[in-house]
Parts: C-alpha cells; sequence; structure tokens
C-alpha cells in the first residue's frame, strides 16, 4: 500500500491536470453556445439550469485548475470529483443508449460522439487527481526534480491530448471499415 | 556508472516528450484524412425529391402565425430556405444566430424552420432561442419527402417551387454554398466538382 507520493509526482500530476482543465475551460469558453447546447443534450440538468450551468462549469474547471497549481489540499478532491461526475454523465447517457449526442470534450473540432473509452479516460483523469491527496513523501526538492516534474506533466498532457483525438476518431476508423 | 545513468535519463526524457509529440501530430493527421475523405460542403445525402424536381405541395401549421404553403409557385418571386432543425442539436442553436444575418443579407429569400416532434418542446425551444419571428413547422413528412438523416439540413425551393440545392449545414460556409448553388444552378459542391472533372 502506498501511503505517500513523492514530490516530483505530486508536481507533475498537478501541473499536467490544472494544463488539461484550464484548456478544457478555454475550450469551453470559446464557444459558449455549442457548449450550452451539448450540456442540454445530456438531459440531466433542468432546463432552467443548463445556460447557468454551462456559464458555471468551465469556471469551476478554470477555478480547479488555480487551486491545483496553487497546491491547495483541497483541489485533489475537487479535481477528482469534477472528472468523476463527467464520467458519470457520460456513463448514464451511455446506458440510455444515447451515443449520438455530443461529448462536448473538445475533439478534434468539437465534435466528439459519446464512446465507452471516454468514461475510462475520466476515470483515469479521476484517479490521478486522487493520487494528489496522499502526502507527500518528505525530502529535499531542488530545480532538477521540478525540472523532471515539467517535463512529465508536459509529456502526460501530449499523451492525454493523443489519445483523446484517437478515441475521437473511432467512430471514424470503424465507419472507414464497415 | 552515476555520469553515464544521469546522461542516460536526459537522453530517455528527451526522447519521452519528441515521441509523445509525434504520436499527437499523427493522431491529428489522421483526423486530417478522415475529413478529407468524407464530402466537403453542405454534404447531399442521394433521397428524397431530386435537385430540379417540383418540391410537392405542404400547407402546414406555423407555431409562430399563419399557416405556410411549401412547393407553390410565388408570386413575389422569392426563395424558400426550409431549415431542419432540433432543439436537442447542439449545432443547430449555435448555428441559428448565423442563418438568420445571412438570410437577412440575401434579398429575396425567406426562412422556414421546420421540425418534428412534441408542440410543448418545440415552443419551449421557441422562447428559449427568441425564434417567434420566424415560421416554425412540425412534420414528420416534410422532413421524410426531402429524405433529411441528419440535422442542421437546409433545403431550398425556388420561387417556382422548384428544388434547386440541398444539404446538411455545419458552418456559415455551407449556408453560404446553398444559396451560391443555387445561384450557379448547380445542385451542391461535389455536384460542381464533378462537373469539373469531367
Amino acid at each position: 500500500m502506498i501511503h505517500s507520493i513523492d514530490p516530483i509526482v505530486d508536481f507533475a500530476l498537478r501541473g499536467g491536470l490544472a494544463l488539461i482543465l484550464a484548456l478544457a475551460a478555454m475550450h469551453k469558453f470559446n464557444d459558449r453556445p455549442t457548449f450550452e447546447g451539448q450540456l442540454g443534450a445530456y438531459q440531466l440538468l433542468p432546463e432552467a439550469f443548463v445556460h447557468a450551468a454551462s456559464r458555471a462549469i468551465p469556471l469551476c474547471e478554470l477555478a480547479v485548475a488555480l487551486c491545483l497549481l496553487a497546491r491547495s489540499e483541497h483541489a485533489a478532491y475537487l479535481g477528482a470529483g469534477l472528472f468523476a461526475i463527467y464520467a458519470g454523465a457520460i456513463a448514464i447517457n451511455l446506458l440510455r443508449g444515447r451515443r449520438d449526442i455530443d461529448c462536448g470534450c473538445g475533439g478534434t473540432d468539437g465534435h466528439q460522439a459519446l464512446h465507452p473509452a471516454l468514461v475510462i479516460r475520466n476515470l483515469v483523469m479521476a484517479l490521478g487527481a486522487g493520487a494528489i491527496i496522499l502526502p507527500q513523501t518528505m525530502r529535499v526538492t531542488d530545480f532538477s526534480d521540478y525540472a523532471i516534474a515539467g517535463l512529465a506533466g508536459l509529456t502526460g498532457v501530449a499523451l492525454y491530448l493523443a489519445a483523446n483525438t484517437l478515441i475521437a476518431q473511432l467512430p471514424a476508423s470503424r465507419r472507414l471499415k464497415a | 556508472m552515476d555520469q553515464t545513468l544521469l546522461i542516460s535519463n536526459i537522453i530517455l526524457w528527451l526522447l519521452v516528450l519528441g515521441l509523445s509529440g509525434v504520436v499527437l501530430m499523427l493522431a491529428r493527421q489522421i483526423g486530417v484524412l478522415h475529413e478529407r475523405i468524407t464530402p466537403v460542403g453542405a454534404l447531399m445525402v442521394a433521397k428524397g425529391v431530386k435537385v430540379g424536381e417540383a418540391s410537392p405541395r405542404f400547407e402546414l401549421e406555423n407555431l409562430n402565425g399563419p399557416r405556410v404553403v411549401i412547393g407553390e409557385p410565388r408570386s413575389d418571386g422569392t426563395s424558400t430556405l426550409i431549415f431542419f432543425v432540433s432543439p436537442t442539436c447542439p449545432v443547430c442553436s449555435s448555428i441559428l444566430p448565423v442563418l438568420r444575418r445571412t438570410v437577412e443579407q440575401t434579398p429575396d429569400l425567406t426562412l422556414v424552420l421546420a421540425s418534428d416532434g412534441e408542440r410543448a418542446e418545440h415552443e419551449k425551444f421557441v422562447a428559449r432561442k427568441a425564434l417567434n419571428d420566424l415560421p416554425y413547422v412540425l412534420s414528420g413528412e416534410l422532413g421524410q419527402v426531402f429524405g433529411i438523416g441528419k440535422l442542421p439540413y437546409g433545403v431550398l425551393i425556388d420561387a417556382n417551387g422548384i428544388l434547386r440545392a440541398h444539404g446538411l449545414v455545419n458552418s456559415r460556409e455551407h449556408i453560404e454554398s446553398l444559396i451560391e448553388a443555387e445561384r450557379e444552378g448547380v445542385a451542391s459542391i461535389q455536384d460542381y466538382m464533378a462537373r469539373g472533372t469531367k
């Protein structure tokens, strides 16, 4: 059982998750009407709240990103909660059989159908955020630790974006095979 | 030994970062390829009434005013753009303002919104998007006649009641391509390209 995580892992996770959340928030800010439509299509919120929620969600993401960077202890819970909620929302709609609604996860050009892989993706992200809850191992850190954490975080984000792009293309690839 | 490990580690980091970048670029290029092999422009689905044929006559109840007649020669010389939408389609909601502006800037064009389903749901949609000034008809048959499979879909009928252009509309360019197609007398971008290669 792991009782604590190394500072490098902590920094890398915080930096990477903050970057991903900030990118997601920017995506939603840039095209508010589309995001409002996507949120409405999930059919999870009463209609009266959809507009307000579509404005609040990007703000929440940005706030969690800032909390992560500020090394707040609660950021881990908030981040894990956010990703778990997304996973749940997608899973509910997949169970309802509504695969063709827009995910709103910012695929290649903002259009991405729901896919079970997205649930797994969000659960992995929630797990990553959850790992920050563990206390850091006490040791002296210096410049090289920050450098490695930065590289690891950046690599993680690049791989996340690549995986997301590939998930977004799964339906198109399947159509080609058929 | 320590020195070797250190250097090996630095090199490995650089390679991992480089590889991730390459994977990301590859994934994006696959996306571009997917886009390339699906048709461009307002995608025309080969079903229903064909371009150049007369549209069947419809007289439909309008949520926002007097009954709307479709597919009849019009004395005022205006064309009709029937725009098929749904309250649950995100692209439909985001494209409506653009559509309004484009239609206002185009002389001799009237816009009719069309959909299908529960009346109450559509009345809510009209109120939410402030569409009270546009004709809004509900008819499943209308969609079937024109072979509507995906939304938002535009169907352009000229003043003589002849179907001039139709296609899937996702952007301002797609709306313009429909209007342009009518002006140039081609059915769709695909049709225009096919003519160019002959």
